[in-house]
């Protein structure tokens, strides 16, 4: 065990800052992502300012910008991560977020009805952020040997999604579940899946999302959210129901709508001042943005966002090396479907769930796995050590 | 590049779904921005009423009665102290702290111990108590939490330290006092791990001027002052209290009843936010399930919510279940609240959709409470009983419960209305449910019987009567109701719900244990509770009205040295002129606190009845509309202003009852308008955006004298005892009666109205009266009302005779057809008969008859036969009056009233002529007209009840004001409108009188011979002779028997006979009628002229009367 430790975990084995081309790092990626990153430092702080006095447990710039501290050396390493030790590591990094995952029915924290939390020392931990770079990383791995030409080829790739994605319902968290699947499918694409087997799959995963229903595994509440969202999509039907379960849509919504052409300024929003919106310096941080920053600066944050996945794609499209590709195009799939699926929740698109904007919403793990994500795309991009795989120098 | 080909496909999808979402935002930020950002100003936009001043009320010379004055009211805010006072603090923390509520006054006993206690915990303390680990303090060990229990219960309870760590975290730093920098610092330097200090040091060390100083330097110095300030704040708590008590003047006992006075009102706001949480978590109030029911239900989440122990928690579902129900079932204030509100909307039913049938309109109210609030409408919105077919609480209950039980194997509905046969009954618009006389038994029709089961009440006979009590209630149209009123919709109400709350503990009774509510819905009620407490303490409470300017100083001023407590300006009413204060009772002079004058007259405000507030319900909604428009033109803006300016609110007081309440439109005024925009936390410095001024109401000048007033009450408060055998004692010992003066014109100058004050002011509790409970009915302003059978007696004989006179009963000199009379009459006449004088059934007042005397003379000179209405009316004799009277058709006696104004309006009522008519419609000065037996017909078809109308007696009524008014028109032959206001909004409210249409020659007779009365009748030498008074007096005397009860008997003790009501009524002075003046003496033993007529003198010798001749 020792000498395994010794063998896989050592620094030497683990980083190797020579082999990475710095000249050849994304820069731009970097650039833009930091950008994110100071746009989420600065609505955390005027979170944060609108805090009443002595307030606790509120949003707070102190400690987002510890987490952020915390979290940045993070993105380095991940940079400098040796690719052949992730490329041999990827299944233990996937089981151990399974494990991880697993640890929440024993000694996860309970909050909201959900068990999402791990307790630790200076914050709590949400496995399932990690699982998403588990699974990245696993499928990248997985499907860099697989060209998913045959039936065959797909079990084990599935599977492997099936787990995770089951494991994080169960919390229940079941708008974390489902920002995997388009992970997952987009992976299966990149991969080669033929179009046709994608939607085929996503029949699949339709038909059974309609079995669960009707079976009774999708729980009530799921349900009912799902119809608070069909009965209060209309705006009328939503301020209708804002004192029932529709209250966090309409406020929501309120916020955002509030915003107009161009926002009511930094700090000025009621989303601020009131402090009915919940969750607003995470699950609902878009809602707080596009309110202080109108339609023009909320399209902006969207493009400003959107470059990042779009950049790490072309990133991606770039690579030679089958797994590199896979895991930076499954890091850009990861960003994007975070900021579709939380944009769509905060405008009322798809039905209220909790999900952190990776890189500006409070919260240690997301803020953790963004920057660990972000690390592993620009480092696998940017090194030395490529493998020569058939892939290379294939034609699709 | 073949590579782009892989990730084209992803690139594009997000290009689409980016395109999805910018199209969306501009749906949500630009299309439907007005919407949202009214919906955004909403929670942020707030307004305030600017009260107007209302007007002022003056009486005729121009005195001020009663007016609106500046009072400063010190109120408190339960979240202000519990976040800032020391106190609040220490309490608070505790509580979450422990787990369960701390008082006050525990807290405030162990104030500095537990305040050390507090700040020497440290960050990592509180963390590891918020994980589940224990907490040493000194003074109680606080144990780790348990495993014992149950994986949700565990995590229930993990949650809670949690919440309770962060809340004691929060109050600990405010029991600190820092400022927000330093709040702000300690925040901060908690996160860098300043190793193991506790809270004292932290905040010692992140004041500046302690800066420079090392931890333990700082820490003892910050400590020092601290201690300090927190004793001074409780220095300052007790010198609040000594201002707040009435009851003590020792400090220690002033503050132990004012901790008891904060104390209720956290209680009441943590109650409140119970009620709330509940009502969210299950769809329905607290106070519709019984105290089984309740207790059938696990509210241990409540209970964490407020950090209640299960004690506490026992109390409030006890309290909010507690019903106390016979078998009709309910009594508690929130039935009775129910109750009140179902006939509240039965009147505004009424009148917002008259189309609806009666029966309908009823039923429909009667299942309101028990509908659902958002279902259940027909068309127009209105709630339609046909269409009820989901219960509350039961329907509610059973998707709030995690596990619901399966409904009994009763399959039958609850109440029949639920069947579609009941349904489509057409009820009839004269629906009513009829008894047999007699024997109670219902009569059913088809319809009732149906609905009758339908309710439940088809083996109670009992219940069915009150069913159509109710109906008739509901179709009569009332501004008020009493507490009898409401019986039928309570007992209804009851029998409703008490099924209801059967089915409910049938299906949760099953089993031992209690039942959850669901989770999910817990936790969305949770999700509202810090916003709940906000509201909830955030309401001022009154703690002392007109506070003594000392403190008005110091809580304004030292806001932040009186945490909790503000001071607010509101108008209060104020009397400036008062009575004497002296009354007497039971023969003894009593000093007691002078009251106002005019006070039953005048009449009190009071707030708004629910039929108003339900009824403004739409201008109400239209002027919170108007307030949530985002963008508002000058129209709005006026129309608002009109709205808020005219309409009530629930905390306004408006006039309720006397001239207050009828002339509430004119003297209210009208409301401006203060709006704000900021947020609530920084509210400090906002300044309004929009504001519409006040207009103060108008000033009411009234026809009543101050001076004359207070002469008058003073007269029936302590009337000088007389010398008389005859008199009765008890009435002068013990006063019942009113007295009015008026102008000729109907311009009141006095209306005294005793008793004015109750039974235990005076002292005089539970003596043996020998009359009846009227003794009792001091609010009774008597010049206007009959609280009993009030018959006028002899003071009808003159208007009787009058009338007789003119249409052809009397000849000039009154004697027509007399000879042809009744031979028992004649016999009466002329020999008078001991113990039988009278008429038919009428008894003389006097043994002997009135006419003995006279006609012993008459017999001498052998005129026998010249007895005539010269001598009848100022001998007031019965018999004379009962031959007439008998004599006059039924249509002369209801005419002859009419003509009189008896049974009509006195015309204090009246009012017409001013530009803008009040829109609702008016209350208060209430006045009886024609109350019980009045003149009937089928009475008056009757010669015996004929000979006692003519008499004043037995079938007829009048009140004080109506018998001057009366007078007044014989006095000048014009029957005038009374009047006791002069002046309203700038215009006269007096009306020009109407002709009587007698004959002038007719009228002289009779008032020449009402002066007889004085110089030779009823009223000689009784102290109403121009020798004593100065000037002449004309009237009339009258008694008339009321009841049954010990009279004197002349020897000192008493016998069995009657008592009676006494009356003088007449005018002055005589050759130019200018003044009328009734004197009602109620429950007396004595007769007009052994009590009334020298009241009325000692009335009318006062200087202030005679000064009104001088004038």
């Amino acid at each position: 065990m020792g000498s395994w430790l010794q063998d896989n975990l050592s620094p030497r084995r683990l980083f190797d800052p020579a082999g990475v081309r710095w000249r050849e790092v994304d820069w731009h990626i970097l650039i833009v992502a930091a950008g994110i990153v100071a746009l989420g430092l600065v609505f955390q702080g005027a979170m944060d300012a609108a805090e009443p006095l002595g307030a606790v447990g509120g949003a707070s710039f102190a400690g987002h910008r510890e987490k952020l501290l915390f979290a940045a050396p993070l993105l380095l390493l991940a940079l400098m991560l040796r690719p052949s030790w992730l490329r041999r590591n990827t299944h233990r990094i996937f089981w151990l977020s399974i494990l991880l995952l697993l640890a929440l029915h024993f000694i996860g924290v309970e909050r909201n009805n959900a068990r999402r939390w791990l307790p630790l020392p200076h914050f709590d931990l949400q496995p399932s952020e990690l699982a998403k770079i588990g699974l990245v990383l696993i499928l990248s791995s997985l499907l860099s040997r697989r060209r998913l030409e045959n039936w065959g080829e797909w079990i084990l790739p599935i599977a492997v999604v099936l787990l995770p994605l089951a494991l994080v319902a169960a919390q229940p968290d079941l708008g974390t579940a489902l920002t995997l699947l388009p992970i997952a499918l987009g992976m299966f694409h990149l991969a080669g899946a033929p179009w046709r087997s994608l939607v085929g799959l996503c029949l699949i995963a339709v038909s059974l999302g309609f079995l669960g229903w009707k079976s009774g595994l999708v729980q009530e509440y799921q349900l009912e959210r799902i119809h608070t969202w069909t009965s209060s999509y209309e705006a009328p039907e939503l301020i209708e129901g804002r004192y029932g379960p529709a209250f966090h849509a309409y406020q929501a919504r309120t916020a955002l709508g509030n915003g107009g052409w161009t926002g009511t300024g930094l700090g000025q929003g009621v989303a601020n001042g009131a402090r009915t919106l919940p969750e607003r310096d995470s699950d609902s941080v878009f809602a707080v943005m596009g309110e202080e920053l109108g339609f023009i600066g909320s399209v902006g944050v969207l493009l400003l966002y959107s470059l990042l996945p779009f950049l790490l794609m072309i990133s991606a499209a770039r690579q030679r090396d089958r797994f590199c590709r896979l895991v930076v195009g499954g890091v850009a799939l990861l960003f994007a479907s975070h900021l579709v699926i939380h944009v769509a929740v905060n405008t009322g698109l798809v039905p209220m769930t909790g999900l952190p904007l990776p890189l500006i919403s409070a919260g240690g793990s997301s803020l953790l796995a963004s920057l660990l994500a972000l690390g592993l795309a620009l480092g696998l991009a940017a090194h030395h050590g490529r493998s020569l795989d058939r892939d290379t120098f294939r034609s699709y | 590049m073949s590579n782009w080909r892989r990730f084209g496909a992803p690139m594009v999808v997000l290009a689409l779904a980016m395109v999805a979402l910018v199209l969306r935002l501009y749906e949500v930020q630009v299309t439907e921005h007005k919407l949202w950002a009214r919906e955004a100003l909403g929670l942020v936009r707030s307004s305030r009423v600017l009260p107007a001043r209302r007007g002022r009320i003056l009486d005729r010379s121009g005195k001020v009665v009663v007016e609106d004055r500046e009072d400063y009211v010190l109120e408190f805010v339960w979240r202000e102290f519990r976040r800032e006072h020391p106190l609040g603090a220490i309490a608070q923390a505790r509580s979450q702290l422990l787990g369960r509520p701390v008082s006050l006054a525990e807290a405030d006993a162990n104030l500095m111990p537990w305040a050390l206690e507090l700040v020497a915990l440290t960050p990592d303390d509180l963390d590891g108590f918020a994980a589940g680990g224990g907490l040493p303090l000194k003074s109680v060990r606080i144990e780790e939490l348990g495993t014992n229990s149950d994986d949700r219960e565990r995590l229930a309870r993990q949650n809670w330290r949690r919440t309770r760590a962060r809340d004691a975290r929060f109050y600990l730093q405010s029991l600190l006092g820092l400022t927000r920098r330093e709040a702000y610092l300690l925040r901060k330097k908690e996160r860098e791990r300043w190793g193991a200090r506790d809270f004292l040091t932290r905040s010692a060390l992140v004041r500046p001027a302690l800066g420079a100083l090392g931890p333990d330097e700082a820490r003892a110095e910050f400590l020092e002052e601290w201690v300090r300030e927190i004793a001074a704040a409780r220095e300052r708590l007790i010198d609040l209290s000594v201002v707040l008590s009435v009851e003590s003047s020792d400090r220690m006992e002033c503050y132990d009843e004012l901790l008891v006075r904060l104390e209720v009102i956290r209680r009441e706001v943590e109650d409140a936010v119970a009620d709330d949480l509940f009502s969210s978590a299950t769809g329905f109030s607290a106070m519709r399930l019984s105290s089984d029911n309740l207790e059938r239900l696990d509210l241990r989440w409540l209970g964490r919510a407020l950090v209640w122990d299960q004690a506490r928690l026992v109390q409030w579902s006890s309290d909010r279940g507690a019903r106390s129900g016979g078998s009709d079932g309910f009594s508690s204030p929130g039935f009775r609240l129910l109750a009140g509100r179902v006939y509240s909307r039965l009147q505004v039913a009424r009148e917002q959709n008259p189309g609806r049938g009666l029966a309908d309109r009823v039923l429909d109210e009667l299942l309101r409470p028990f509908a659902r609030v958002s279902a259940n409408r027909g068309a127009g919105g209105v709630l339609d009983w046909r269409a009820v077919d989901s219960l509350l609480p039961l329907d509610e209950l059973q998707s709030a419960l995690e596990a619901p039980p399966e409904l009994s194997e009763d399959t039958q509905p609850l109440f029949l209305f639920q069947t579609q046969v009941v349904r489509e009954l057409r009820l009839p618009d004269d629906f009513q449910v009829r008894t047999r006389p007699g024997s109670g038994r219902v009569l059913w029709g088809e319809q009732e019987a149906l609905l009758a089961r339908a309710l439940g009440l088809d083996d109670h006979a009992d219940s069915t009567g009150r069913t159509g009590a109710l109906i008739g209630l509901a179709s009569r149209r009332r501004e008020e109701w009493s507490p009898g009123e409401l019986e039928p919709i309570e007992v209804l109400l009851g029998r409703l719900d008490r099924a209801i709350q059967e089915r409910v503990y049938g299906t949760l009774g099953s089993r031992d244990t209690t039942w959850a509510l669901a989770p999910k819905r817990v936790a969305e009620a949770l999700e509202l509770r810090d916003h709940l407490l906000k509201d909830q303490s955030l309401r001022p409470r009154r703690l002392l009205k007109r506070p003594p300017y000392s403190l008005v100083e110091a809580v304004t001023r030292f806001t932040e040295q009186h945490a909790g407590f503000r001071v607010s300006m509101r108008y209060e009413r104020h009397w400036r002129e008062f009575d004497s204060g002296q009354v007497r009772a039971l023969g003894t002079d009593v000093d007691l606190e002078p009251q106002p004058l005019f006070q039953r007259l005048i009449g009190s405000l009071r707030s708004p009845s629910m039929v108003r507030v339900l009824r403004e319900r739409d201008d109400l909604a239209r002027a919170r509309e108007l307030q949530a428009a985002l963008d508002r033109k000058q129209g709005d803006f006026d129309e608002l202003a009109q709205l808020y300016g005219s309409n009530l609110h629930a905390t306004q007081e408006i006039g309720g009852s006397g001239i207050e309440g009828y002339f509430d439109f004119e003297l209210r005024g009208s409301h401006g308008f203060q709006e704000s925009i900021g947020l609530a936390e920084r509210a400090q410095d906002r300044s309004a955006n929009w504001s519409q001024s006040p207009v103060d109401g108008e000033d009411l000048i009234l026809t009543l004298d101050v001076n004359l007033q207070r002469v008058a009450q003073d007269v029936l408060e302590r009337p000088e005892f007389l010398a008389d055998s005859s008199a009765d004692p008890d009435w002068w010992q013990d006063p019942v009666g009113a007295l009015v003066l008026a102008r000729v014109d109907g311009q009141v100058l006095a209306a005294a109205s005793v008793p004015s004050r109750s039974q235990s002011e005076i002292g005089f509790v539970g003596q043996d009266r020998r009359s009846d409970d009227q003794r009792l009915l001091y609010r009774v302003q008597r010049t206007l009302r009959m609280p009993t059978f009030q018959p006028p007696g002899s003071t009808i004989k003159p208007l009787i005779a009058l009338w007789a006179m003119e249409y052809g009963w009397l000849d000039d000199e009154g004697t027509r057809h007399l000879l042809d009379a009744d031979e028992s009459l004649v016999t009466c006449l002329r020999e008078g008969r001991d113990q039988a004088s009278g008429y038919g059934k009428v008894r003389c007042s006097s043994t002997l008859g009135h006419s003995y005397t006279l006609h012993r003379q008459a017999a001498g000179s052998g005129r026998i036969r010249d007895m005539a209405l010269r001598d009848a009316l100022p001998h007031s004799c019965n018999a004379f009056f009962s031959w007439l009277g008998q004599h006059l058709s039924v249509q002369d006696h209801r005419d002859l009233a009419r003509r009189f104004g008896l049974g009509t309006p006195t015309g204090v009522r009246v009012f017409e002529g001013l530009k803008e008519e009040s829109p609702l419609p008016r209350v208060g000065l209430v006045e009886d007209r024609r109350p019980g037996r009045f003149l009937e017909p089928l009475d008056l078809a009757s010669a015996t009840f004929r000979q006692y109308a003519a008499n004043g007696l037995v079938c007829i009524q009048a009140t004080p004001l109506q018998m001057a008014r009366a007078y007044a028109g014989i006095a000048t032959g014009q029957l005038p409108t009374m009047a006791f206001v002069s002046q309203a909004r700038g215009v006269s409210m007096l009306r020009p009188p109407t002709s009587l249409g007698f004959d002038p020659q007719n009228l002289a007779l009779v008032r020449g011979l009402m002066e007889q009365v004085v110089l030779r009748g009823s009223a000689r030498g009784k102290g109403l002779s121009r020798e004593t008074l100065g000037f002449r007096v004309a009237c009339k005397t009258g008694s008339a028997d009321i009841c049954k009860g010990p009279v004197p008997d002349g020897k000192g003790g008493w016998r069995e006979g009657m008592r009676k009501h006494a009356w003088v009524a007449g005018w002055f002075p005589v050759q130019d009628p200018q003044f009328v003046f009734v004197l009602l003496v109620h429950d007396t033993s004595a007769t007009s002229s052994h009590g009334a007529v020298q009241l009325a003198s000692q009335f009318l010798q006062r200087p202030e009367v005679a000064a009104l001749i001088q004038r």
